[in-house]
């Protein structure tokens, strides 16, 4: 099994610190599967995707990739796929066209054939992503991150705009990833349509990561959205500083 | 400023009477809305295709050195009919040139060029996100930049030089140095295009006006010196490496038309 280590790697914006992550001293490491974050605007989630996607330099530490005792750095450039919350298009390509862009690799192009199908894009096949409402552009996304051959997806806010159907249809897809050993760090808002599907839940506190299972003693398997919801809320309201580490 | 001074001396030597710099300068500052209005103006697709499905996606184009981001660009500049009203329009400007004043060609083939600058700062959040973006998306975009206006300044050269047939005003001395003049112009102008705060609007239309139009004129002045704008251009693509780390608002979302 994959896992992404961290070593006193520290994320934020200029000088100031956002989130400390030591993967020895917390406990905390992102598993194949579902890594689920889940904290209020302002403190740092989208800044620790971009800092591992390569958008920003880490301000301190490193990363390393496991798998069965073979340890490597942790490269963005050749690990990971980031999409990102907001979405930037050109008018005048092709969804397999930018498929192939994001995902930075000839496409497998059985590999995605059922997926166009379940996320209801096989009329838009020879549509420019222009003549695209956003949340299909989105849906183009999710099989950019399908075509991909990187290890670590990072998604951010993915489920934005997407409607029932894709919806479910994006579920079948994390199932996938997780059966091929893929890490997945997707940061959403709404955890309701991702919570049970998730292998490790992370939460902030005062600028480092805390296991949400190891704190309140439970798994995704075991309770309710509604519950994980109500704690969630408990848990940060009694918090009402942004953390410094 | 220096684009005004530059032009100063042309007008200067065209109308054989010294003139003033601000009236140059505001000049310049219209003539550089005109391929900006040209890169915004919303029009209908094409009815046509002008750029097949797997064009470009041949090894050839990714070998260039541009990665996946090359057929990208390449296919939508080629797709878009901004890029071609633009040439049209610059063919047509080139018709309108004397036999005596080939010259004039160089401040013609700007249009293009300024043209697609007007959109540079766009792709920087495109090209941020190839692999290794952050490190390397400026070469990459600089280097896309390079052949789309490449092919489009071919072009352009190809149908004025068609049109120069047909009305009886061909000279192949001339034709040759006005070539050489016109590539020297865009290897210069896309070496900078990610000056000016990488590449934002204006302050690169500037640079890029400027760089061109001297490297242009002393290419025609000596086509060997074709080399060295090729030598500048690979210099400067090279120093352009981490560029886009500096480069922030990513944070929105774009539709590039």
């Amino acid at each position: 099994m994959k896992t992404l280590c961290f070593h006193e790697y520290k994320t934020g914006r200029g000088p100031r610190v956002l989130l400390d992550t030591d993967t020895q001293r917390d406990g905390i490491k992102l598993v194949s599967g579902l890594n689920l974050v889940v904290a209020p605007n302002g403190y740092g989630k989208s800044t620790f995707l971009q800092t591992l996607g390569g958008l920003i330099r880490p301000i301190g530490g490193r990363a390393s990739l496991e798998e069965s005792g073979n340890i490597q750095p942790y490269q963005p450039s050749e690990h990971a796929l980031l999409i990102s919350e907001y979405l930037t298009f050109p008018k005048f390509i092709f969804p397999h066209e930018w498929i192939e862009f994001m995902a930075g690799s000839r496409v497998d192009s059985s590999r995605l054939e059922p997926h166009w199908e379940s996320l209801r894009l096989n009329a838009l096949r020879n549509q420019f992503l222009g003549r695209m409402s956003q949340g299909e552009r989105r849906k183009v996304t999710w099989l950019a991150a399908h075509a991909s051959n990187r290890p670590v997806i990072l998604m951010d806010e993915p489920l934005d705009g997407l409607d029932l159907l894709a919806i479910d249809a994006a579920r079948a897809l994390l199932k996938s990833w997780e059966h091929e050993g893929k890490i997945i760090l997707l940061i959403a808002h709404q955890v309701s349509e991702v919570f049970d599907l998730s292998k490790q839940t992370l939460l902030f506190e005062a600028g480092h990561l805390k296991s949400w299972e190891k704190i309140a003693g439970q798994s995704a398997e075991q309770v309710s959205t509604d519950v994980f919801r109500k704690w969630t809320h408990q848990y940060y309201s009694n918090r009402t500083t942004l953390p410094s580490p | 400023m220096a684009v005004a001074v530059l032009l100063q001396t042309i007008v200067e030597q065209l109308q054989k009477k010294p003139i003033s710099l601000a009236p140059i300068w505001l000049g310049g500052m219209i003539l550089l809305l005109i391929p900006g209005a040209l890169e915004k103006l919303p029009l209908p697709e094409l009815p046509f295709s002008m750029v097949r499905r797997s064009l470009f996606s041949e090894r050839f184009w990714t070998q260039l050195g541009a990665s996946s981001f090359l057929p990208l660009y390449l296919r939508h500049e080629l797709r878009r009919p901004q890029t071609w009203l633009t040439l049209i329009l610059t063919v047509a400007l080139g018709a309108l040139i004397p036999k005596e004043r080939f010259a004039l060609w160089i401040f013609v083939a700007q249009l293009p060029l300024q043209r697609g600058l007007w959109s540079i700062g766009g792709w920087r959040r495109i090209a941020v996100r190839t692999p290794g973006g952050p490190q390397l998306g400026g070469g990459l975009l600089l280097t896309a930049y390079l052949w789309s206006q490449a092919i489009q300044a071919a072009i352009a050269l190809v149908a004025w030089g068609m049109l120069l047939l047909l009305e009886g005003k061909w000279e192949t001395a001339s034709f040759l140095h006005v070539t050489a003049a016109t590539f020297s112009g865009v290897l210069c102008c896309a070496a900078v295009s990610m000056e000016g705060d990488a590449g934002r609007p204006w302050l690169v239309n500037f640079v890029g006006l400027s760089v061109a139009l001297i490297a242009s004129s002393l290419v025609y002045w000596q086509p060997a010196l074709l080399i060295l704008s090729a030598y500048i251009f690979s210099n400067l693509k090279h120093s352009v490496t981490y560029r886009l780390w500096s480069v922030e608002e990513f944070d929105e979302d774009a539709l590039l038309s």
